[in-house]
């Protein structure tokens, strides 16, 4: 049987009710980067693929 | 990790080659295009890492092989990505000069890469050229040449001296650092210069401490590779047990990294993690279930998967495809790039019945190999991967729970 999104939601978290204004309060540094990545990529989806292990 | 096994060929009926392309791809599923170009421009090193994929593990196909790329061969797979960018109307690709050594071959290879493929690429397709290289040729000079052929400059280390020599060293013994460390200074003041830095993970080390280090040099980007290795060649420390050697050592980087007053430098397995347990998808082959875009294009002209490969058996990531004879859409219909672009369906059944899988998405492709049956296993890193997420998705978690208790 294929997963479901309930099956999903135990890792991965709703933030989707809360600003990132009150996200950067609660820690600066490289949790609002990435929330601000995700942000971003709604607007803007990117390459499904940017990272090969053997160059950055 | 050093094998002196015999090289043995791929069963037939090891997933996914024993495949038919129709019979693992969902209906309705299109392929994505190949945005990544892994360019090889020479097959030789000077460096004998003991644990290099190439040199070292499974495969000794790089044997046989011509030493570098000759320019028939570069006009060849320029006209070939090009072609490929243009019928897929991609609007940015990625170029990955490697090798062996990419600075072993001579600036003129480098530049006529660059040159022939923006003269090939239509207007509406933009390039990113960067060369992936252990350091040890980087002079000022080189970078200047690197510089204007429009190169950024990644660079393989693993920490400081005593780190970085346990494995990095020439042939005979004698140690890399001071011409990488040399090489990271110069880059280290040229930042639009600098692509960042790949550090392969060595349980000895303090992870605190390599971390650290690395930041010294100031990389805007940072990746920490777990050692290559698999459920039949198991990497070293990483017994087939439940063991979390490997997660703890990166959870101790993660909580450096992440409780840094400001992002010192991006970290791609941490970011993606944070990023899948958010919702987001991934960008990194390395760790998620985005479909993967690369290619890689051998000395000779071969089309290859990633030759990261190379770790499980010899000949793994060959195709049978040349850029002489085949444009690059006949490696998308290949059964092992179809298995790496379809998400869940690749998955071993354990892994669905875990929660975590759309964060980890199986753990990096090469790791899932066990001889007879494939590559649709679980990571020989899973232990190691639900440590690191289970903590990070804690994290996570607890930000956002403060934000929520400050708004009640």
């Amino acid at each position: 049987m294929e997963p479901t999104v309930d099956d999903y939601l135990s890792h991965q978290l709703d933030v989707s009710k809360i600003s990132l204004a009150e996200l950067r309060e609660a820690r600066q540094g490289a949790f609002v980067h990435c929330l601000e990545r995700i942000l971003d990529e709604l607007d803007r989806p990117q390459d499904p693929v940017a990272g090969f292990t053997s160059a950055i | 990790m050093v094998t002196s096994a015999p090289p043995s060929l791929p069963l037939p009926s090891e997933w996914p080659l024993g495949e038919s392309p129709l019979d693992i791809t969902p209906a309705g599923w299109r392929p994505t295009p190949f945005h990544d170009f892994v360019v090889k421009l020479h097959s030789r090193c000077d460096l004998a890492c003991d644990y290099c994929y190439m040199y070292e593990l499974a495969d000794r196909s790089w044997r046989g092989r011509t030493a570098f790329m000759p320019d028939e061969v570069v006009d060849l797979a320029t006209r070939r990505i090009a072609e490929h960018a243009r019928d897929h109307r991609l609007s940015t690709i990625r170029v990955i000069l490697h090798g062996g050594e990419p600075l072993l071959a001579p600036p003129a290879t480098l530049q006529r890469v660059v040159s022939t493929l923006r003269a090939a690429l239509s207007s509406g397709t933009a390039a990113q050229f960067t060369v992936q290289t252990n350091g040890t040729r980087l002079t000022e000079q080189r970078l200047r040449l690197l510089s204007a052929a429009g190169l950024r400059v990644g660079v393989s280390v693993d920490g400081g001296r005593v780190a970085n020599d346990r494995h990095r060293r020439h042939l005979g013994g004698r140690s890399s650092f001071p011409a990488v460390d040399r090489a990271l200074r110069l880059l280290r003041e040229q930042p639009d210069l600098f692509a960042g830095i790949l550090s392969v993970i060595d349980l000895r080390n303090d992870p605190v401490e390599t971390y650290e280090t690395l930041l010294a040099y100031q990389p805007p980007a940072l990746d920490f590779l777990l050692p290559h290795g698999n459920w039949s060649e198991p990497p070293p420390g990483r017994p087939p047990d439940a063991s979390t050697r490997y997660g703890e050592w990166l959870v101790a980087v993660f909580d450096r990294w992440y409780d840094a007053p400001r992002r010192e430098t991006r970290l791609r397995l941490f970011e993606e993690i944070v990023v899948g347990v958010l919702g987001g998808h991934s960008r990194s082959e390395q760790i998620g279930l985005s479909p993967v875009g690369v290619i890689v294009i051998d000395v000779d002209g071969s089309l290859e998967q990633v030759d990261t490969l190379r770790s499980a058996y010899e000949g793994a990531p060959a195709t049978g495809l040349t850029v002489a004879d085949h444009p690059l859409d006949a490696a998308l219909r290949h059964p092992a790039v179809i298995a790496r672009q379809i998400g869940a369906k690749a998955l071993a059944p354990a892994c669905l019945d875990c929660s975590v899988h759309p964060v980890c998405g199986g753990g990096y492709y090469p790791h899932r190999y066990r001889k007879g049956s494939g590559f649709r296993n679980p990571s020989v890193y899973c232990a190691d991967l639900r440590y690191l997420i289970d903590h990070i998705a804690g994290r996570v978690q607890a930000d956002v729970a403060r934000v929520m208790r400050q708004r009640a």
